[in-house]
């Protein structure tokens, strides 16, 4: 027993190594600061991917271009990466050096909070969902949308007044790019011939020069289509952009079509249904309503500058018993069924709510390793200066 | 003996800011001075208000003419009161060769220029500043910057001047009391105009020139000088001059206090002295009966801005600065008690004029990028002084007094700006918060600054004092490495306090966000510094440069991630400051450099793990 542990103890001894933990710092550190400084030409999403939720990453220093030549690049570990070896150090460190003694109880749990902090931090990476509510007053909602997502919808009419959608969001398009989507409920499949996550779209009579957008059917005729670096500023949207083959089921060609986030709804007749089709940013729906009963927007006496905004909500969830006001504002939302509603904008005159709306399963981890950090901290810290202060007052 | 000395000349020095400012026979404008006002959603009194513009337009807070001097309020009075002669005086502060070309004047002209040569260019100044509004912020050039500046301040100028009555007005009080008179009996008349009968063409152009006057007013003025009459505190009551004016057209009957805005004004421009100081004194008297609590506040932040307690601080750190540098120099211990002295009494008005800023604003120290000068400064200097109250070595005092002194320099760069008890934004009203995350991460920076110029004091002390390095200097790494842990802890939970405020708030605990990033920053080179110490790595050198170094990353995290212009935290914007903080950070390096190759490694000891 005693053995293995000395031979456990002596082969983790070089993962363990405090050398590596000032290294792994380091690199954090430059990395963090490459990811602030690009945030100016990628934009926060941008550089959230790039650098921290990333394994590796290639940071272009500023400033060290020669003409046209950028030669500053320099490769970097990402988030994820130093993030996994520091969890590992750590990790050796306590089974290879330390030992479970009253006075490293400080040092224990600032490191047990560090690591529940790295893994909160990747699980609200991998979990967290964002998307925004917009209600106008008096209006009700059941959903919210991304910000980022877009998703391409066929949505037709059955008995009247109802809808039936169904919605084939980015990612599949993007991963299905030249092959062929069925569902159940479409009477046609989908060939994907071309995904552009971001595209610039211009009428053909303006751009006379560039290439038709290849579709056959549709708006998409009159109009070119060019790829588009995704944006990634908080302020812009990709314009998601697909060209389609509608195929019906004896393999009989229904047209290309050029569907984007910048197009209109366009519609088509199919087998005695008309579709309405168009690209849309995501819908995520929840299991109750919310109705926007008012909103204010109070600036400071004389002025423009804002004081507070607020919203007063009905939440409405019949199965759950729950119909009541709630007001949001800032720096109080509403949490309700694993979601939380932040006040974030306002539009059209102060007559329609902008409502942040968040999914974060592991909110609550930051908090946990938050304190276990902060305590181990005050113990460690008030240790060394109780010994110093014992140490002055002898002679 | 020396502690006596210190007290004596402290207290003198600090109470010659309660003498009233020299009158040299002119009208007493101080009275004036603490009547309230309301100025984008804060109650002020009107010398504030004048410091402030006096500052924003001139770039000082009083005006030195050819052949006078005034204060802020003076000018301001004249501003309001007597425009045709404030338009020839030269306020308007022009630094920009290209700017002053555009006007057909060189720098050879001079920097200032008056309201009345620029009114005939307004129209050139505001096609240039909207142009120059076009361009993103941070891609405007100097000039581009310099138009919008000079916009604002023409703009701000021409408020000021509608604020009591329109520009140029005579006989103010008759005017007014003139169109109470003809109000009932014009309207009379316009009604019969209206109804297409036979009416009195004098009255109804008179009644409406004299209205109109007032809408003007009230649509230009800058400030909103009318309280409401309860006693209350709810802002939506308060009135411009104008339309104060308007409300008193139902009954016929002008309110007092219109009564004796008006008739200052009559009073100043007749230049009769004690008419002038009788009317302020009434128009006081009326004010302490009817608003006391407005007027406490508004009274006692005029006299803060007269006492000037941090410039005042100033002074102090640097006589504490001198006094320690005396001591080590000529080693006789009565300077570094003298020192001591110093610093304790600075403190003591830095922490007064802390808790004065704290009650007028109602809120926790820290609300703006130039309330967090003055407390980090505070923080780090209180640190100092706890660390030679332990050591006695004088060490303390030199960093302690170092930082105060740059810090409110600091600051008082940042005042230039404008008012600096301004209203928060909606996104950081939350007194919770500015007291939890905006104090514990500002004491962060504190202790990180007060580390950096420790070890900047041992690096020089080492190189030019002899006795520094017999004594003291063996205690420098346990003070440098305890102010780390100190910094480790308040930077680690201000960063996590800042997570929660945002997890609260707009729902993500943490968004790497530049503010974000740059606190993390100094959380890890804190730890940095702590686990290459406790595995050896590095030793007493290291310890110190690491220390420096240290000023660099929490420099950037306080004003460099604001620089940016990207996220949610950037709210303190300012971009002049882009160079200093460069200057700063190659200064820093440059005595990293000269530490790597004066300091001795010592070599008796090799430090372990302590931790």
């Amino acid at each position: 027993m005693n053995k293995l542990s000395v031979i456990l103890r002596g082969s983790l001894r070089p993962l363990a190594s405090l050398r590596l933990t000032v290294l792994c710092l380091l690199v954090g550190m430059l990395l963090i600061f490459a990811g602030t400084l690009d945030q100016v030409h990628i934009g926060i999403h941008g550089a959230q991917e790039k650098y921290f939720r990333s394994f590796t990453t290639l940071w272009k220093i500023p400033g060290l271009a020669f003409g046209n030549f950028h030669f500053g690049y320099l490769p970097l570990p990402g988030g994820y990466l130093i993030g996994s070896i520091l969890l590992i150090n750590l990790l050796a460190a306590h089974i290879a050096r330390f030992r479970l003694l009253w006075r490293q109880i400080g040092i224990l749990l600032i490191h047990i909070g560090i690591m529940l902090l790295l893994i909160g931090e990747l699980l609200t990476g991998l979990l967290a969902e964002e998307s925004v509510m917009n209600l106008d007053e008096g209006e009700r909602s059941s959903y919210s949308e991304s910000n980022r997502k877009t998703e391409l919808v066929f949505i037709r009419e059955i008995d009247g007044n109802k809808e039936q959608v169904v919605a084939i969001p980015e990612k599949m398009l993007e991963n299905s790019e030249g092959e062929t989507l069925h569902h159940p409920l479409l009477p046609f499949s989908l060939h994907i011939e071309k995904f552009m996550a971001n595209a610039e779209l211009k009428l053909r009579t303006e751009n006379a020069s560039a290439l038709p957008s290849g579709a056959t059917t549709g708006i998409g005729v009159q109009v070119t289509a060019s790829r588009k670096a995704r944006s990634g500023k908080p302020d812009e949207q990709d314009s998601t952009t697909a060209l389609v083959e509608l195929r019906a089921e004896d393999d009989g060609k229904l047209g290309k079509w050029l569907f984007s986030k910048n197009l209109r709804v366009q519609s088509f007749k199919y087998g005695g249904n008309t579709f309405f089709m168009s690209v849309r940013r995501q819908r995520s729906y929840k299991p109750f309503t919310l109705e926007l009963v008012d909103f204010t927007h109070d600036r400071y006496a004389g002025t423009n500058i804002p004081k507070n905004f607020s919203s007063k909500l009905r939440l409405i969830h019949p199965a759950a018993g729950v119909n009541r006001e709630v007001l949001v504002f800032m720096n109080n939302p509403l949490r309700y069924g694993g979601y939380t509603f932040y006040q974030q904008g306002f539009d059209n005159n102060d007559t329609t709510s902008i409502l942040q709306v968040v999914r974060n399963p592991a909110w609550i981890m930051p908090y946990a390793s938050c304190t276990m950090v902060g305590v181990g901290l005050i113990i460690q810290f008030g240790m060394h200066l109780v010994r110093f202060s014992r140490r002055r007052r002898k002679p | 003996m020396i502690r006596i000395a210190i007290a004596i000349a402290c207290l003198l020095y600090l109470s010659s800011g309660f003498l009233p400012e020299p009158s040299n026979g002119q009208l007493n404008s101080q009275a004036m001075g603490s009547f309230p006002v309301l100025v984008n959603g804060r109650i002020k009194p009107l010398d504030t208000v004048a410091r402030n513009s006096l500052q924003i337009i001139s770039g000082k807070q009083s005006f030195q003419g050819a052949d006078s001097k005034l204060s802020a309020m003076q000018w301001l009075l004249e501003v309001l009161y007597d425009c045709s002669s404030a338009d020839k005086r030269k306020v308007f502060r022009i630094d920009n060769p290209d700017l002053l070309a555009l006007f057909g004047k060189s720098r050879d002209d001079g920097k200032f220029y008056s309201f009345a040569f620029l009114e005939t260019f307004q129209e050139t100044i505001k096609h240039q500043a909207s142009m120059a509004g076009s361009i993103e912020a941070r891609l405007r050039s100097s000039f581009q910057k310099q138009a919008i500046g000079l916009q604002q301040k023409v703009s701000l100028y021409s408020r000021l001047r509608f604020s009591l009555q329109i520009p140029g007005a005579t006989n103010v009080l008759q005017t007014l009391e003139r169109f109470m008179e003809i109000i009932d009996p014009g309207l009379t008349q316009s009604n019969l105009k209206a109804e297409g009968k036979e009416y009195n063409v004098e009255l109804v152009d008179e009644l409406r020139e004299l209205s109109t006057a007032q809408f003007t007013q009230a649509h230009n003025a800058y400030f909103l000088p009318i309280l409401p009459d309860k006693s209350g505190d709810d802002k939506e009551e308060w009135k411009k001059f104008g339309q104060a004016v308007m409300q008193c057209a139902d009954s016929g009957e002008l309110s007092s206090m219109i009564k004796s805005y008006a008739s200052l004004g009559d009073a100043f421009r007749a230049g009769t002295v004690d008419t002038f100081g009788d009317l302020a004194n009434t128009h006081l008297e009326h004010l302490q009966n009817h608003h006391p609590g407005t007027l406490s506040r508004t009274s006692k932040e005029s006299l803060f801005n007269q006492l000037k307690p941090f410039s005042r601080c100033i002074v102090l750190y640097i006589a504490a600065f001198l006094s320690i540098c005396t001591f080590w120099l000529l080693g006789r211990t009565t300077f570094r008690d003298a020192a001591f002295s110093i610093l304790i009494w600075s403190i003591a008005v830095h922490a007064g004029a802390l808790a004065t800023r704290m009650w007028l604003e109602n809120r926790p120290p820290v609300t703006n990028l130039y309330s967090s000068a003055v407390f980090v400064g505070f923080g780090a200097v209180v640190l100092g002084a706890i660390l030679e109250k332990f050591y006695r070595n004088g060490v303390g005092t030199v960093a302690a007094s170092l930082i105060g002194f740059l810090t409110l320099l600091i600051a008082h760069a940042l005042s230039l700006n404008g008012d600096t008890l301004e209203m928060m934004r909606a996104v950081l009203d939350s007194n919770f918060w500015l007291a939890t995350h905006v104090v514990v991460i500002s004491l962060g920076y504190a202790a990180t600054f007060l580390a950096g110029a420790l070890a900047i004091a041992h690096i020089i002390l080492s190189l030019i004092s002899k006795k520094y390095i017999k004594e003291p200097g063996k205690n420098i790494t346990g003070m440098v490495y305890a102010i780390i842990c100190f910094a480790t802890l308040f930077s680690f939970v201000g960063t996590i306090l800042g997570g929660i405020w945002a997890d609260q708030s707009w729902g993500r605990f943490w968004g790497w966000d530049p503010k974000e990033n740059g606190a993390l920053l100094i959380v890890l080179w804190n730890a940095v510094i702590l686990h290459a110490r406790w595995g050896g790595i590095i030793h007493q050198r290291g310890l110190m440069l690491a220390a420096v170094f240290g000023n660099i990353v929490t420099s950037w995290s306080w004003f460099g991630t604001n620089m940016l212009g990207v996220g949610l935290h950037s709210y303190g914007f300012t971009t002049a400051a882009f160079r200093w903080l460069l200057i700063f950070a190659v200064s820093q390096l440059i005595i990293m450099i000269i530490g790597g190759f004066c300091l001795k490694q010592p070599s008796h000891k090799v430090a372990g793990r302590s931790g």
